[in-house]
């Protein structure tokens, strides 16, 4: 490792890092759909760009540079659940993928427009989203407690996402 | 493809739920058309800020202190995941504490570490809210190398380069606290002297020197090796003892010198390699559980000759659907047995009316026939008692022999025999219970009319009880019986001292037993017997498996499936095998292991280390996917094995584990202590697999990671030991042998040890064959031993 970076260096590089987890997590998210080691991958994205800030010089394109570093975690991650025999995208999607990823944009309000959307949906809308994404609870359980099927629950949520998709971008195009 | 097919697609796969049908269509959609892939990155968006939406949602309705388990097991997930990313691991750990704990107040660092790229370590803090800052130890801070080198600098220009297997706390600046491990010191500066290794026995204290340790796990015994200047013995009391001084070589017990030593054949590595060789890495999750029923199916571009021309694959359910061997009985049931109530003992045979317990065997023979031991000579009975065969031939002349008809020609079943528990008794002349200097055994040999004998259980004599007494024998190492031949099991009664018979007055023999379906030609087709023809009765220009394509283009020809197609049975190996009549090689593309019984798919795709091709053979090595908490007995994949393992997925219910962090779903993983999947096997029989040859002069590392379930916890006894074992052919080369548990009930832990092949034993040459052996210490145990990973690596002599 280099000379270490001075203080005031240092909380700029922390600034951005904690800044752009959100967009660095759904990089990752979408270079590895359905994988159950995305925090894994984060994490071990993370380590390398604090190892690695005093490669990164200030003021330039952070997000491109922290998505590089994504990239080739995502790539091991990638070997790994091929070896295991998971179904993953090919190497030549993959690629395509990472290349195709906008890196000049605009600080994300992604999440603003979601919790803005999130209103919009009506109670039980939202407790079938919140029974899909909540650490200990499934749709096959929320079935169960409303006396209905977990496949018209996941219809049901495809419509929701659906409408979700278009509400935030809409928001978002405001 | 339509926007909406795509949307559901796209769905389904965020989902996981998407079908490998569906997921190559839509992987074809977005490669070809932009369209879809900004549409695709539009959902995964969404579904990552639901995610966050909902993770910040639950941090708001529970904002409780987060539980002292859930940050040990945070600690415990970051440093795993570090030794993965060599030094970056401590880095890791305070990067993540500056971010998301805000907290300043680190400890001050006493020690920076490097390890070899590839080297397997776990490092720990005594408290990770202040962990030091950067590739460096504090105070308490822990260190496990499991696999690698380690090299660590301590200030006062002290050094120390450690090898695997190793374990050590650092207690100051000036103190290390080694559990085991193989490590060079180095103390180049004067104000480095009084700089101290604590070990389970000792105190080594440096005057000044340059001195290695060798200490291996489980030992009481230190090697102490000085190379300059000297160093001094205490105890862990403080006393001072004797002085050691440059060029000496000791073994140290407590702050004894034992004795002394050779100096190192393999010298102590001064500095890091530049990378570790891992020869295996086996998480013990591919094999074939029994009682499944499975459908194979490829793309065809996945096989194809040397000259690129493509085998057309197998796209429907048909061309390769076999059973595996239907499940073993799960407790041993009574094969047969009977107390002889109603024997009529005529001449030298016992006859019955009938057997008390058959079960599994074909119609046995309803009498006994007894000889004179180890001759063909007929002994009559000596008294004529109901419930009694009293053989008339003491122990002193030789004993006597008897024999079971085992044969299940026609049965339904195959056998695993687990035991024989016989009952006995001593008696003189006269009928009179006698013990008095007498002692005796009864041994047991099968064997099969056409494979001769298939083994022996020859327990040694042991002094006899007054009355009737239990000899219980344990048949586990016995193969499995089946229609393949006829088995006779032979009882024979020996013993010392003279004048007093064996009377045998009831028995019981006990196994496992399975149910096959259907016999079939093709199960005993083993890969390289041609299911088209027998090779012994065609010549060689009509032989199918040796056939070369008449024209370069000709694809390659499939000549035989094991298990074959529309088979009921697996052999010990838990491997696919496809034979055919060319030398191929593997392509891009995937194989599609469809279990039928339990819903499962896996896909291999090409380039995993599951499949392999040697020649006209490739070799599938199948995932076992298991539900959280399932178990299903079978066999392990490229393990010799005498016996079904069981595959199991734990669960902390209390069945196996009481531990909650064994729950699968998150925030636990299903993982815990040692764990590295979430697979594991049992196994009350040895296992056994090649690792390759020897190299010369290199040292190899070997861990296991052993799973102690919740009955260890209240029984002791139910755990049953384990002996890990390099070998070569039938020489062993090294061993880890122990009948304690690595840790307490509800524990998974690593446990290791290394071997240098600098020295190799008379007959053992660099080149010779290599094996790693893991086998249960009692089988006759309760309990099972669980194995999660095992991963062995190599080391040669460069650095030293």
């Amino acid at each position: 490792m280099g000379k270490n970076k001075n203080p005031a260096d240092l909380q700029v590089y922390v600034t951005l890092l904690v800044e752009h987890q959100d967009r660095l997590r759904a990089y990752i998210y979408t270079l590895l759909p359905g994988s159950p080691d995305i925090d894994d991958v984060l994490q071990n994205t993370n380590a390398v760009l604090w190892q690695k800030q005093n490669q990164f010089k200030l003021g330039t394109n952070f997000l491109a540079w922290a998505f590089n570093i994504a990239r080739y975690q995502v790539k091991h991650q990638h070997g790994r659940n091929k070896r295991d025999g998971k179904l993953v995208f090919s190497d030549h999607l993959l690629e395509r993928i990472a290349d195709s990823t906008p890196t000049e944009v605009p600080k994300s309000r992604l999440l603003d427009a979601l919790e803005y959307c999130m209103t919009k949906l009506s109670s039980d809308q939202r407790k079938t989203v919140q029974a899909r994404y909540t650490h200990g609870q499934s749709l096959e359980q929320h079935a169960t407690d409303l006396g209905c099927s977990a496949g018209s629950l996941r219809t049901s949520l495809h419509r929701i996402r659906n409408s979700l998709k278009l509400c935030v971008e809409n928001t978002l195009s405001e | 493809m339509t926007q909406s097919a795509l949307q559901h697609h796209i769905q389904l796969l965020l989902d996981d739920e998407i079908s490998t049908d569906e997921f190559a269509v839509l992987e074809t959609e977005l490669l070809e058309n932009p369209g879809a892939l900004e549409t695709y990155r539009a959902y995964a968006r969404l579904h990552c800020g639901l995610h966050r939406h909902c993770d910040i949602q639950q941090m708001i309705k529970s904002p409780q202190v987060v539980p002292i388990d859930r940050v040990l097991s945070l600690q415990r997930k970051f440093v795993i995941k570090a030794s993965l990313l060599g030094a970056a691991a401590t880095i890791l750990l305070s990067a993540v504490i500056m971010f998301f704990l805000q907290t300043t107040d680190h400890q001050p660092s006493l020690a920076r570490f490097q390890v070899a790229p590839g080297s397997d370590f776990t490092l720990s803090h005594s408290d990770e809210s202040k962990s030091p800052v950067g590739d460096t130890m504090a105070e308490g801070s822990r260190l496990v190398v499991r696999h690698g080198v380690v090299e660590l600098k301590f200030p006062h220009d002290v050094r120390a380069v450690i090898e695997a297997p190793a374990e050590m706390i650092l207690r100051d600046d000036r103190t290390l606290e080694v559990s085991y491990g193989r490590a060079l010191f180095q103390v180049k500066s004067e104000a480095g002297r009084g700089f101290t290794v604590v070990t389970p026995h000792q105190r080594i204290v440096d005057l000044g020197t340059a001195f290695g340790i060798d200490s291996q796990q489980g030992s009481d015994k230190i090697e102490l090796h000085v190379l300059k200047g000297s160093v001094r013995i205490d105890t862990n009391e403080g006393d001072k003892g004797e002085i050691i001084k440059a060029n000496r070589s000791v073994l140290l017990a407590g702050k004894k010198i034992q004795r002394e030593i050779a100096p190192p054949s393999l010298g102590f590595l001064r500095q890091l390699p530049s990378k570790i060789d891992m020869l295996l890495n086996e998480e013990f999750d591919h094999g074939i559980p029994n009682g499944q029923n499975y459908i194979i199916r490829m793309d065809p571009t996945i096989i194809s000759d040397l000259a690129g021309n493509n085998f057309q694959g197998i796209d429907d359910d048909t061309t390769w659907n076999f059973n595996s061997s239907p499940a073993f009985s799960t407790y041993a049931t009574t094969i047969l047995a009977d107390n002889f109530s109603d024997v009529v003992k005529v001449d030298n045979t016992a006859s019955l009316v009938a057997w008390d317990t058959v079960n599994g065997i074909d119609t046995p023979a309803t009498s006994l026939a007894f000889f004179k031991g180890g001759t063909t000579t007929a002994a009559k009975f000596h008294n004529v008692t109901a419930g009694e065969i009293d053989v008339n031939n003491n122990m002193t002349a030789g004993g006597w022999d008897t024999s079971f008809l085992l044969d299940l020609k026609d049965s339904t079943a195959l056998i695993k025999l687990s035991s024989i528990a016989v009952d006995l008794r001593l008696t003189s002349n006269t009928g009179n219970a006698q013990t008095s200097g007498k002692s005796s055994r009864v041994t047991v040999e099968l064997v099969g009319n056409i494979s001769g004998s298939l083994g022996k259980i020859e327990p040694g004599n042991r002094a006899c009880p007054t009355g009737v007494y239990t000899s219980t024998l344990d048949l586990s190492s016995l193969p499995t019986l089946d229609g393949s031949e006829t088995y006779t099991l032979h009882l024979k009664a020996r013993g010392t001292g003279s004048g007093h018979h064996k009377s045998l007055k009831n028995f019981e023999l006990k196994g496992f037993i399975a149910t096959v379906s259907a016999s079939s030609p093709a199960l005993h087709a083993p890969i390289g017997v041609p299911i088209l023809g027998d090779p012994s009765k065609t010549n060689s220009a009509n032989d199918p498996t040796q056939a070369t394509s008449d024209r370069e283009d000709s694809p390659p020809v499939l000549i035989a499936l094991h298990p074959a197609d529309n088979s009921n049975k697996t052999d010990p190996g838990g491997q696919l095998k496809m034979l055919f009549n060319e030398p191929i090689k593997l392509n891009p593309g995937r194989m599609f292991i469809k279990n039928v019984t339990d819903g499962s798919e896996s896909t291999l795709v090409f380039g995993s280390r599951q499949l392999s091709v040697d020649g006209r053979v490739m070799t599938i090595n199948p995932p076992t996917v298991l539900k959280d908490g399932s178990r299903k007995l079978g066999w392990l994949a490229g393990w010799e094995s005498n016996s079904p393992i069981i595959f199991l997925n734990p669960r902390g219910d209390g069945k196996c584990y009481s531990h909650e962090g064994l729950q699968d779903d998150s925030p636990t993983r299903g993982l815990i202590g040692s764990m590295r999947s979430h697979g594991m096997v049992g196994i009350r029989q040895g296992i056994r697999r090649g690792i390759g040859t020897i190299t010369a002069d290199s040292c190899y590392t070997v861990s296991t990671t052993i799973g102690v379930g919740a009955s260890s916890a209240k029984a002791k006894n139910s755990f049953p030991g384990y002996t890990i074992r390099l070998s070569s052919g039938d020489t062993e080369l090294a061993k880890l042998t122990s009948n304690t548990p690595p840790g307490p009930g509800n524990s998974v832990s690593t446990v290791g040890f290394s071997w240098d092949s600098s020295i190799l034993p008379d007959g053992v040459h660099p080149g010779d064959p290599l094996a790693i052996e893991i086998t249960p210490n009692q089988t006759s145990s309760p309990g099972y031993l669980y194995l999660n990973a095992l991963r062995i690596s190599v080391l040669d002599q460069s650095g030293r």
